[in-house]
């Protein structure tokens, strides 16, 4: 499904279960399309038992055995924190970071991975200002990716998205 | 499998998956394992002698037949069952409940690649090289009691008479007997429903699942 130039897609679904399967086609089509993916929810979800820099890099070294962070990670994340801050939060376990930490972990991820393909898992029901937050960093860091978000709810500002149904994937796939 | 495996040992960003795993399940329990081994032989060494009237240097060769091929595996095989398809099968049903699971999956990462397999290579790595240390500890200790000033000449001598046969055999079981153990519990785990309360439940199925197995799979080895 393209949408249209310009609006990143929300997605509006039914219920929680209709969200979730919708996350996995999509993240299939953009596995299919071999497109960059990457996926940032509310709570920024990461590997637990691994460190910040390691869930940063993981799909990149799953996928292009990738050893090291991009300095494109590196220029992004320095925006927050200092030299020595960044140290230790790169090698921070994942389970002892606050949401907002992990979400900006989740970004890191993106960059990394070169995602063309960005997906905001809205699974707060919170107002969706970190969406807006992240939206805007990830289309300043990756310019080229086309940005979803899937949710219950519809978006407090339509304007700035196309908002789409659920049922509309479907009956495209 | 065998070929993703290779690819990850040569990033190494995955590769510390596998070396963590090895050290949780083999070079922590280094001490423990030496320990049971010397305590093995005493307590070998301390019946065989007062109940049967035969020499130390018998019980070393009992040790290093029947201890090594049959009591070591199984065993070890329940240490590692204690220590870690317990830790492994909570903490892929805890994956599994804070859906970490479905972010690898839907990242294109598969789980059984990504987290099973490390495991698996893991605790075989693992029961393999607590093998080696329980032998190191059980042998040298039987040695020390049979012999106390010359324990190297006779392990030398126990070499040649008794050949590496029952270290292979008991090598081939321990590696056998951590597949069985990685593959349960990892499986288990990571098939665990996404409740908080089955972390616990899938912890204490994979314990009583892989003790089952290990015996089964040990009371078939006997007739192979």
């Amino acid at each position: 499904v393209s949408p249209p130039r310009g609006l990143p897609v929300w997605w509006l679904c039914p219920d929680e279960a209709a969200g979730a399967g919708l996350l996995d086609a999509l993240s299939l089509d953009a596995r299919r399309r071999r497109e960059g993916l990457s996926i940032i929810d509310s709570v920024g979800t990461g590997i637990s038992n691994l460190s910040v820099a390691e869930n940063i890099l993981l799909p990149s070294a799953w996928h292009a055995s990738t050893e090291a962070l991009r300095p494109e990670v590196l220029r992004w994340l320095s925006g927050y924190y200092t030299e020595p801050a960044l140290k230790t939060f790169l090698a921070a376990r994942s389970s002892g970071l606050s949401s907002r930490e992990r979400q900006r972990q989740a970004v890191a991820r993106a960059i990394q991975s070169d995602a063309r393909c960005v997906l905001f898992d809205d699974d707060s029901h919170a107002h969706e200002r970190w969406i807006d937050e992240w939206r805007a960093a990830i289309e300043t860091g990756l310019p080229d990716a086309r940005i979803q978000a899937v949710s219950v709810r519809r978006p407090s500002s339509p304007e700035r998205w196309c908002l789409r149904a659920a049922c509309e994937h479907r009956t495209a796939a | 499998l065998v070929w993703s495996i290779w690819r990850h040992l040569r990033t190494t960003a995955l590769r510390t998956v596998y070396l963590r795993q090895l050290y949780f399940s083999g070079a922590q329990s280094t001490w423990l394992v030496v320990l049971s081994g010397a305590s093995l032989a005493v307590v070998l060494n301390a019946l065989i002698r007062q109940q049967y009237g035969r020499s130390s240097e018998f019980t070393l060769h009992l040790l290093a037949s029947i201890g090594l091929e049959y009591i070591a595996p199984v065993f070890l095989s329940l240490l590692v069952i204690a220590r870690s398809a317990s830790a492994i099968a909570s903490e892929l049903a805890a994956m599994q409940v804070n859906g970490e699971i479905r972010l690898l999956r839907r990242h294109g990462i598969s789980p059984y690649e990504y987290l099973v397999a490390p495991r698996v290579v893991g605790l075989i790595a693992g029961c393999v090289l607590l093998f080696g240390f329980f032998a190191l500890g059980a042998l040298f200790t039987g040695a020390l009691l049979a012999t106390p000033l010359h324990p190297l000449a006779t392990l030398e001598r126990l070499a040649v008479t008794q050949g590496l046969g029952p270290v292979r055999a008991g090598l081939l079981r321990c590696a056998m007997f951590g597949t069985v153990i990685g593959l349960t519990a990892s499986l288990l785990g990571l098939n665990a429903p996404r409740l908080t309360t089955e972390i616990p439940r899938a912890a204490s199925r994979a314990v009583v699942m892989s003790l089952l197995l290990v015996l089964l799979a040990n009371a078939v080895a006997a007739f192979a």
